[in-house]
This record gives C-alpha cells, structure tokens and sequence, in this order.
C-alpha cells in the first residue's frame, strides 16, 4: 500500500483488535449448541409422531370421533415439525461458498420460496377452524360432550390464531428481508458496470 | 488443513473487523463473528488449496455479513444496520466526526455501499487485488475501480 491515505486508514482499521481467546473460548460453546440442534429438532418430531400415534391409536380403540379429531391435529403439527426437522438438516449443507453477489441472488430465491410456503400455514390455520366447526356439530349431533368440544375448540382456534398471525408477521419481515436483498443485489450490480 | 482454533488465531481480528464492517452494535457484532467462524468450521471440509485459505475465509464472512443485514432487516433493529445508506441531508460526504479515529474509520466505512466496503475492507485486511478480486468473484480491474470509489467516499466522510 502506497498510499499516505490508505496506510492511515489501515492503521486506524487494525488498531480495534479482537479478544482472542474469548472468541475461542465462545465459538467452542457454539459449536456444542450446533451439534445439539438437530437432536431438539428430531425429539420435537418424535414427540409430535408419538402423540399422534397415541390418540390414532385410541380414537381406533374407542371408536370416539372427537379423540380421532385430535389424532388428526397432531398429523398437522407432526408435519409442520417434520419440514422444520429437515429444512434445519438442509440448511447445514449451504455452505457460503458463492461469490456475494450469487450468494445474494441464491438468498433472493430462498426468501421467495419461504414466502410461498407460508400457505402451510394458512392452511393449517383454515384445517383448525374446520376442526374447531366440526367438533361443534358432533357435539350438536350427540357423538361429543359440549365441554370437550368447548376445550378442543378453545385449544385449535387459539393455535389457528397464532398461525395465522404468525404467517402475517413472517410475510412481512420476509417482505422486508427481499427489499433488503434486492438493494444490495442493485448495489453489486451497478458497481460489476462500472469503469475506470 | 487447519482446525478452526488456528484459523481464529489466524483470522479472528480480522474477521471481527469486518463484522464491525456490517454492524455497529457491539454485542451484535460478537454474535455476528461467531457466526462467521461457524460457517467457516462447517466449510472448512469444501476448502480445496490451503493457500487460498484468506479468500476462503473472507468470502464467507462477507456473505455471513450481507445475511446478518437482512436478517436484522427482517426483525426491524435498522438503528443499528447499514445496508447501502441512504444520504443525509449533509449528503454521503457527511463528515464522520464524533468519537476516535479507529471509531471514525469503522463508522465511514460502514456507511460506504455495500460493493466499496466489501473491496476496501479486504484491502485493510492486507488482501491483494488478486486476491480481492477471487473473493468477491470479480475481476482485478474492477477491483481497482471500486477501490477508488471507496477511497473518494471515505476521503469525504472523513478529511472533509
């Protein structure tokens, strides 16, 4: 470097230096959290799998609608952990290997596809109310108790609830997470465009 | 090929930098360089040339950085993020003035857009145009140009 400006920026730049063995000493406890995620996922999965199982099973075993319903709620959680257990397993395997401008471009493309998957959600949130209206009809119809009914429905409107208010606030912040992207992307590509 | 423990004592200053380089908020910052190293420690196996080992490691901190940007987009803490910042009213040669000159370099620098701090702090970190250039997947010349760029910028925020 040599340049009067570039070497007092330099010295400026590399006079903020980093605690060495601290950052060690946290990356190794990082490290360990790392390797224990994807198990709190897979037992997340299990459980799901092994309540419903239990309330299939018991449903089958009672012939009771309402414990069938329940069996059915817990397949709909099963399956929501089940993508959250495997895309946790993908994202270990994207590496940061790409040019920034393609690693931006690649990260575009995860936002949107995020952003479509967000009908999951919505649907999950639509199959818990219906659950909700067809607890209410076996109750009227006589093959449910009204205060089971009145618990169940409580249980999957509120969980429809938060669905649905959770799919609003992840749209948006994805929706932020895209404008970020795009500005950035814009930034790289106007600068591969300049000249001399 | 070397253990993530050598690549902290290697690269962890610089590495911290170029965190501060994304984010202003300290604590933020720490979190950001752990996350450096751990992608780092998952994508050491992918490392082909041990000489190649300072664009390896700062391609994925860069990219580390641009995901820390939207990530903080994405939950609203803007204060503390600089994407590609908008001019104030004293426009982008708004003197940087408050605070040391190691501080005053460090918030300059983050207000550079982002394809000009990018160049400019891999040459801080002693990386030739060559090797800028391999990180960034450009070429040597437009390396030149943006080092420029970020020169005339930061010249502006900073003597002027």
């Amino acid at each position: 470097m040599d340049d009067v400006f570039l070497d007092g920026l330099k010295r400026d730049w590399r006079s903020d230096t980093a605690d060495i063995a601290h950052l060690r000493k946290w990356v190794a406890r990082r490290k360990a959290r790392l390797r224990a995620a994807p198990w709190g996922n897979l037992a997340s999965v299990l459980l799901m799998g092994g309540l419903f199982l239990g309330f299939a099973l018991a449903a089958f075993d009672r012939r009771d609608p309402v414990t069938a319903l329940g069996a059915f709620a817990y397949l709909v959680a099963l399956v929501a952990v089940s993508v959250g257990f495997v895309k946790s397993l993908r994202n270990r395997f994207v590496d940061s290997q790409e040019t920034p401008l393609d690693f931006l471009r690649l990260h575009r493309r995860l936002i949107a596809a995020a952003r479509r998957s967000l009908w999951g959600a919505r649907c999950a949130a639509i199959i818990l109310i219906a659950l909700c209206a067809a607890v209410w009809l076996m109750a009227a119809a006589g093959y449910a108790r009204p205060g089971l009914a009145a618990f169940q429905s409580a249980t999957w409107g509120a969980a429809a609830i938060l669905t649905w208010a959770w799919q609003i606030w992840r749209r948006r912040g994805l929706d932020d997470e895209a404008d970020a992207c795009d500005r950035m992307i814009a930034a790289c590509e106007e600068a591969d465009r300049e000249k001399a | 090929m070397r253990s993530l423990e050598e690549i902290i004592d290697s690269y962890g200053a610089g590495i911290a930098r170029l965190a501060a380089s994304y984010e202003a908020d300290p604590m933020l910052q720490e979190d950001l360089t752990q996350d450096i190293l751990l992608a780092i420690h998952r994508a050491l196996p992918s490392l082909r040339a041990i000489d190649r080992l300072g664009p390896f490691v700062f391609r994925i901190a860069h990219n580390r950085g641009v995901e820390h940007v939207m990530k903080e987009m994405r939950i609203k803490r803007q204060r503390a993020v600089e994407i590609d910042p908008e001019p104030d009213t004293g426009g982008p040669e708004r003197h940087v003035m408050a605070g040391d000159s190691s501080q005053r370099v460090h918030r300059a620098i983050r207000r550079l857009p982002l394809p000009y701090r990018q160049v400019i702090t891999l040459l801080l970190e002693d990386l030739s145009y060559a090797e800028i250039g391999e990180t960034l997947g450009i070429s040597a010349s437009n390396v030149g140009v943006r080092v420029n760029r970020a020169k005339a910028q930061l010249k502006a925020m900073l003597d002027g």
